[in-house]
């Protein structure tokens, strides 16, 4: 067996280093700035607990908690649920299949900004084609500027829409790696189609749904421009997610402190819903049966 | 014979190039392109533009040949600015030479931030500095010394469609607060090509266009002294007119979400037919170029109460910008200078003819101007009326936003007016006392 010796240290380094310069270090950074006073101009003063104290009185923060753990949830498993389905309809077989997938994929190469400045012009009530459009059909309109649940319900379509590539390629992969003789095998066997699903399909690409469910919980968690750009966390605050709120205390009031004590309360949180994933994916995906 | 692996190419390969790539390197000073100085400038859109484009043409082309200067213009919403300054003066060093700062937001608090000016006045003096706005030099002076030079004064007018006020048989834009709602209702319509107009536009997302109809009513939202009044009728009469407004479809459904350059392209496009913006938008919203209807906009004064109209008194808000060198700026000196060439009589003429507010008192004698600029007279007059629309104090950034959401949620129903009025009272005050 190989020693992990000096020279395997030193080819982990230059990679392990950035790691420890960009995420470890700011991250201690921004610890010790959650228990202090800092704004600009001024210097840090510790001040113990107080930033957390403040946030947990908040109640502009409990309200950003429960806007983002219900958007995050609607978006990772809206994703999931269109992902299968989609996936599933690719491992059958479609015409043009490269066509179809290009249109597919092609979201996720627009940048964020791009698209939800396109949607929300595509909507707006005065002069949007699409408000039109739905006007016309006879559907109710989508009230998203002044509606909360409208707008939080457009940031969820929005951000499926951009996101959805990512979550159909991991499962879409995964279906095509279960080997063709287990259907055949299931179907000998009486197996229907659904059954075939639910037995075959669905066991065998479980620690891939679960890999895409950690990261889109992750990276969900940071919603921020797609309700900045569409409704700013308006009106009156009713649409704030975590991300915004963060941002208004460190960016907009100054208050760096209060930001850094949010970021870590995100890191917490997205932290144990990671872990209950990771946990799962333990148990049934990779563990073993020794 | 040895074997040469691929592990052993790949690194003989590195090696050679990290060799190569670090001889010409080795005695190199920092580098410095052969050609143009680059300097960022952190501002709002306007100041750009009127620096650069409009019937005065590019003010400052002759300086940045004469200083082989290239400026990058960062150019941001209204609240998104000070978030950038702030973040980039906070920084070890910066490549932001000028920044453009909002009076509200010149508190002792960022000081520290930026340069004193006192020494780049004694080096090379601005031309005629005692004909700049001293109100405005004074409230950019910390301990004594001065740290931003003002460029632009907002002082808002009234803006009309005055084609749509023909199409509906309108001889004038109202001109006392009781007249705004029936206006509005005559001013909402779908006109002949389909375009759905809406009487009033305002800047939703912020606090200025509210405080000038509370002040029209007799009321305010912060006094001079600091207190918090927005509990007071005049607030409460303006809150509940703009919530009628808004129940009544005369003001856009989806104004909670519009931002400034939004309203501005709502007027151009013919949405809004009336709202309150600074003068120098008149240009902009009578610009061939991005109007639908160039020429067809016109000004007045903003709205008074018919109390105030008897005694001809004038409302006007302004609020006004600085240039602030930060004292990490890598250019510190190209910085002084491009302020003190925006800052010339010639200079603040040209700007204000390309819609900038001038900010010298001389600018509103200068025959250019009053040919040029078929407003100035107007504007001169309400810059003497003008007051801020709230004074600047530390937690101005978190007043501002308090105001916001107690008045959305006023305007879309979520609560009265009345009890908006109090929530501002309730939550603002103790941000006046913290500074």
């Amino acid at each position: 067996m190989k020693r992990f010796g000096l020279r395997h240290v030193a080819m982990l380094a230059p990679a392990q280093g950035l790691l420890i310069l960009l995420i470890a270090l700011p991250s201690l950074y921004v610890f010790w700035l959650s228990f202090q006073e800092s704004s600009y101009g001024r210097g840090a003063n510790f001040v113990g607990l107080a930033n957390y104290a403040a946030i947990w009185s908040d109640r502009y923060f409990w309200r950003a908690l429960v806007n983002t753990l219900i958007v995050i949830n609607v978006i990772v498993y809206g994703e999931l649920i269109l992902a299968f389905i989609l996936a599933s309809i690719f491992a059958k077989g479609v015409p043009m299949p490269r066509l179809f997938m290009a249109i597919i994929l092609m979201p996720y190469a627009i940048s964020e900004v791009v698209a939800v400045v396109t949607w929300k012009y595509l909507l707006d009530p005065n002069a949007g084609s699409l408000a039109k459009a739905l006007g016309a059909l006879g559907l109710p309109e989508i009230d998203w500027a002044t509606n909360p649940s409208h707008g939080l319900g457009l940031v969820c379509l929005v951000s499926i829409w951009l996101h959805l590539p990512f979550t159909f390629m991991i499962i879409h992969a995964a279906m095509l790696a279960v080997p063709r003789e287990l259907y055949e095998a299931a179907h000998i066997d009486g197996a229907g189609r659904w059954q075939g699903f639910r037995y075959v399909t669905v066991p065998i690409i479980l620690p891939a749904v679960f890999v895409a469910l950690i990261f889109r919980y992750i990276l969900a968690f940071r919603l921020f421009s797609e309700v900045w750009l569409l409704t700013g966390g308006g009106p009156a605050r009713t649409t704030e997610v975590l991300a915004i709120y963060l941002y208004k205390q460190s960016f907009t009031y100054a208050s760096f402190g209060k930001g850094a004590a949010t970021a870590w309360v995100m890191v917490v949180i997205s932290g144990l819903i990671a872990a209950l994933y990771l946990y799962l994916l333990y148990r049934r995906g990779f563990r073993r049966d020794d | 014979m040895t074997k040469i692996s691929r592990r052993n190419w790949l690194h003989g390969a590195a090696g050679g190039a990290l060799g190569l790539a670090a001889g010409p390197l080795a005695g190199v000073l920092p580098a410095r392109a052969q050609g143009a100085v680059k300097m960022t400038i952190v501002s709002h859109r306007v100041h750009q533009q009127t620096a650069t484009e409009g019937p005065a043409g590019d003010v400052i082309k002759g300086w940045r040949d004469a200083n082989n200067a290239a400026l990058e213009w960062v150019t941001l919403d209204l609240n998104a600015i000070h978030d950038r300054v702030f973040r980039e003066a906070g920084l070890g060093s910066s490549e932001v030479g000028v920044s453009f700062v909002l009076n509200t937001r010149a508190v002792p608090d960022i000081a520290p931030l930026f340069e004193s000016l006192e020494p780049y006045l004694a080096k090379a003096p601005i031309e005629d500095f005692g004909d700049l706005a001293q109100g405005m030099v004074r409230a950019f002076t910390f301990k004594g010394a001065r740290q931003g030079i003002p460029y632009r004064h907002a002082v808002n007018a009234f803006h009309y469609n005055d084609a749509f006020l023909k199409e509906r048989g309108l001889e004038r834009p109202p001109q006392v607060i009781d007249e705004l709602l029936e206006a509005a209702r005559k001013l909402t319509y779908t006109r002949t090509d389909g375009t759905k107009v809406h009487g009033f536009g305002f800047q939703a997302d912020n606090y200025s266009d509210v405080v000038k109809l509370a002040r029209a009513s007799g009321g305010d939202f912060i006094t001079d002294d600091y207190k918090c009044v927005a509990d007071q009728p005049g607030m409460i009469k303006a809150l509940t007119l703009l919530r009628q407004m808004y129940f009544e479809g005369l003001i856009p459904k989806n104004i909670t979400a519009m931002k400034q350059n939004d309203l501005i392209t709502a007027m151009q496009t013919g949405q809004v037919a009336m709202t309150y913006f600074p003068f120098g938008r008149t240009v902009l919203f009578n610009d061939p170029k991005s109007s639908k209807f160039p020429g067809a906009f016109k000004l007045a004064l903003p709205i008074v109460s018919r109390e105030m109209a008897a005694k001809g008194e004038v409302i006007a808000t302004a609020e006004f910008w600085s240039m602030m060198i930060p004292k990490n700026s890598r250019h510190k000196d190209l910085a002084w200078s491009l302020i003190r060439e925006l800052s010339t009589r010639a200079n603040t003429v040209k700007t204000a003819v390309n819609g900038n507010g001038p900010v010298r008192a001389s600018a509103y004698g200068d025959p250019q101007l009053m040919e040029k600029v078929s407003y100035a007279a107007l504007e001169a007059k309400a810059l003497r009326a003008a007051r801020a629309p709230m004074p600047a104090f530390n937690k101005a950034a978190e007043a501002k936003d308090v105001f916001v959401e107690e008045m959305q949620a006023s305007i879309l129903g979520l609560q009265t007016p009345e009890a908006a009025g109090k929530n501002m009272a309730r939550r603002i005050q103790p941000l006046l006392a913290a500074g």
